[in-house]
């Protein structure tokens, strides 16, 4: 029973650092169908600029909380940036060519921040400091669950639920939900693609830089090659719930989560990413579309 | 402006890369070659190798140089990576090069070994895993670092004296990894009524988190946790199993006595134990000359620590030069084989021979702790 609590946490935790990573990948496919692969780089750009942040921020006399919040600020605003001018010189002007043109483009674009970061930062680990200060009512259950989990939780719930009240009920979302059902009837009703289409790139990209601090704060040690597993399981997390559906992205990420951390502790954490590809093809042979995806039918 | 810019570039490239040996003008160059990991996270250890040759080069050039000619050293770098490794070794062999020092890792070193055939001699300052001289291997591949059983063995030795009965065993998949673990978990299954291996898993590397592994290494009741594998993955192990409160004792063998583990596990890292060659900076075993190398080579880096295999690898060197000139030719390997195998040679580690594999005869592992954020040799 406690290894069952425990891993339940472990997969708890892991999947609301999936979600906040697939949320990227399936708000950029549910607008302009592409498989964002650069989004990995920008959780992992996010974990470095925290860092930096932090360091600067802490020697200004930010601490605690205060330290935290604005490092994820910082962190979020320019993983944003980046997000956006790769949509600029990645995507933009290959919009309307061939599907595979702008695919290639975005794992060119993973590659070059790949090296680009190794080459600009370190090729080596880097020690990250935990920013989250102690919680006291946490201290005597720490073996069971620490701060940076709890953290990790609130975090992910709150993004997810701001997400939601920004799709839902704000223009800007009414927007992205018209240009993902048919983007030239909404630019023929006056919606202006372009800024609904950047709008998409720079939430996902803070929402990444944001599992980049908390996992950073976790882990305590980044280097330039996390994005690229964290991204991978990420746009599984994806597939699996839907690609272009959020709530589904969510659903797909915690399956995911679970799935690991269980095949982890009751079978072997050598087969960790086997159970979790094997689940991801038995979903998608049931339900091609993913779990809360639409299967789509093909327009003549 | 352009025209400036222009003359800079071709400055830049006429210039000869930073580290290379010059040799004396209007004289051929000996060449050498070098491979390992000179960038990415396992750069210090490749390093240290490199150091190593460095001194030792530069010392016989200053004696006159090996078989009357200078000695230059061909650098390639392979990152510890197999891929990368066969790009090196292909460019080692383009070069002209009959001798290389490397390479640093077991992985990288099994794949160049397969580009460089027969074709190649190498002595390894850094590579420690078993079937790189078991079985149809190459027959041209020595080392002066003990091979993994010798680590394996002493981790288990170690597991007995201290009396645990609980033992678990992760490794990170790679060719060192799970080589030294499966090496340790046959040696612990081998011995009847001895300790029991409750737990022996490959963990993925560079995951999410390890919290999964954690918990069941929790749930198992491990006294005590032999790690197969880098520095890298350990802290971070030792960072979650600390902040779980799992009170395991880790165990690890050279790829975790990192300066690296040290700092990013931090306070977690103390207790941590690691075997690992002899620090023959700080043993009582002190190597001869070992003062004047270190000044030496302080002296040419001042920055820059000698690391693990600095006196390993001028040892392979020296004993390869010896060897060369006994056989009076740099490129028929088989004499200078026949001379490593049986002639005794002094180098800083004291006499030094290899066996019919080629493994070097008689060095030894010892096991360190971390006492005060610092590795110290214990008795086990």
């Amino acid at each position: 029973m406690e290894l069952f609590r425990d891993l339940f946490i472990s997969g708890l935790t892991k999947g609301s650092i999936y979600a906040l990573i697939a949320l990227g990948y399936t708000m950029v496919y549910g607008i302009i169908a592409l498989i964002n692969f650069a989004h990995g780089e920008i959780y992992m750009i996010g974990a470095f600029t925290a860092l930096i942040a932090s360091v600067i921020l802490g020697q200004l006399g930010l601490a605690g909380w205060g330290l935290l919040i604005s490092a994820g600020a910082v962190a979020a605003i320019y993983a944003a940036m980046y997000g956006l001018t790769v949509e600029k010189i990645a995507y933009k002007p290959l919009r309307h060519s061939s599907r595979i043109a702008p695919l290639i483009s975005a794992i060119g674009m993973s590659i070059f921040l790949q090296n680009y970061v190794q080459l600009a930062q370190t090729p080596n680990f880097l020690i990250f400091p935990d920013l989250v200060p102690e919680i006291d009512f946490l201290a005597p259950i720490a073996h069971i669950v620490n701060k940076n989990q709890l953290i990790i939780w609130l975090v992910t719930i709150f993004l997810m639920a701001a997400l939601t009240l920004i799709v839902k009920h704000t223009r800007l979302g009414l927007a992205m939900r018209a240009v993902a059902q048919d983007r030239d009837m909404a630019r023929l009703s006056g919606v202006n693609i372009d800024r609904v289409i950047s709008a998409t790139f720079v939430l996902g990209s803070a929402l990444a830089a944001v599992g980049g601090l908390l996992i950073g704060c976790y882990m305590q040690q980044i280097d330039f090659y996390i994005g690229f597993l964290a991204g991978m399981k990420a746009f599984t997390a994806a597939v699996l719930g839907g690609i272009g559906s959020i709530p589904g992205a969510v659903l797909g990420a915690l399956v995911l989560g679970f799935a690991e951390s269980f095949a982890a502790g009751y079978i072997s954490s050598d087969y960790e990413d086997v159970v979790a590809f094997v689940l991801l093809i038995l979903i998608l042979i049931v339900r091609p579309g993913g779990l809360l995806g639409q299967t789509q039918t093909q327009k003549v | 402006m352009r025209k400036i810019g222009a003359m800079l570039l071709a400055l830049a490239v006429t210039l000869p890369p930073a580290g290379l040996l010059m040799a004396q003008a209007g004289q051929e160059t000996l060449k050498i070659g070098y491979g390992g990991a000179l960038l990415g996270n396992l750069a210090s250890y490749g390093l240290s190798g490199f150091y190593g040759m460095e001194y030792a080069v530069l010392k016989a050039n200053a004696q006159g140089g090996l078989l009357g000619r200078q000695v230059e050293i061909i650098r390639e770098d392979d990152g510890c990576d197999p891929a990368l490794a066969s790009s090196a070794a292909a460019k080692l062999t383009g070069s002209g090069v009959k001798l290389v020092l490397g390479h640093t890792c077991s992985g990288a070193t099994a794949s160049a070994l397969s580009v460089y055939g027969q074709n190649m001699l190498l002595i390894s300052p850094s590579a420690t895993e078993i079937s790189l001289t078991e079985g149809a291997g190459n027959p041209y591949f020595f080392r002066t670092i003990m091979r993994d059983d010798a680590q394996a063995d002493l981790q288990i030795e170690f597991v007995k004296k201290r009396g645990y009965r609980k033992v678990a065993i992760l490794h990170d998949k790679g060719d060192y990894g799970k080589a030294l673990a499966d090496r340790a978990k046959a040696g612990l299954e081998g011995s009847a009524g001895g300790p029991e291996v409750v737990l022996f898993e490959g963990v993925t590397t560079g995951q999410v988190s390890y919290d999964a592994v954690v918990s069941k290494l929790k749930n198992s009741g491990a006294e005590v946790l032999l790690w197969g594998g880098y520095y890298s993955d350990a802290s971070k192990l030792a960072t979650q199993m600390r902040s779980k409160k799992v009170a395991t004792v880790i165990v690890g063998a050279d790829g975790l006595k990192n300066e690296g583990y040290l700092k990013m596990a931090g306070e977690a890292a103390e207790g941590t134990f690691a075997t690992g060659p002899a620090d023959l900076s700080q043993s009582l075993k002190k190597p001869v000359r070992a003062s004047e190398a270190l000044a030496d080579h302080q002296k040419r880096h001042p920055t820059e620590e000698i690391g693990p295999y600095f006196f390993y690898s001028a040892a392979a060197i020296e004993a390869l030069f010896s060897a060369v000139t006994k056989a009076g030719s740099a490129t028929d390997l088989a004499a200078i084989k026949n001379h490593l195998q049986n002639d005794d040679v002094e180098t800083l580690l004291g006499p030094v021979r290899f066996d019919a594999k080629g493994d070097i005869v008689g060095s030894q592992a010892v096991m360190f702790e971390i006492k005060g954020g610092q590795f110290v040799e214990v008795e086990l």
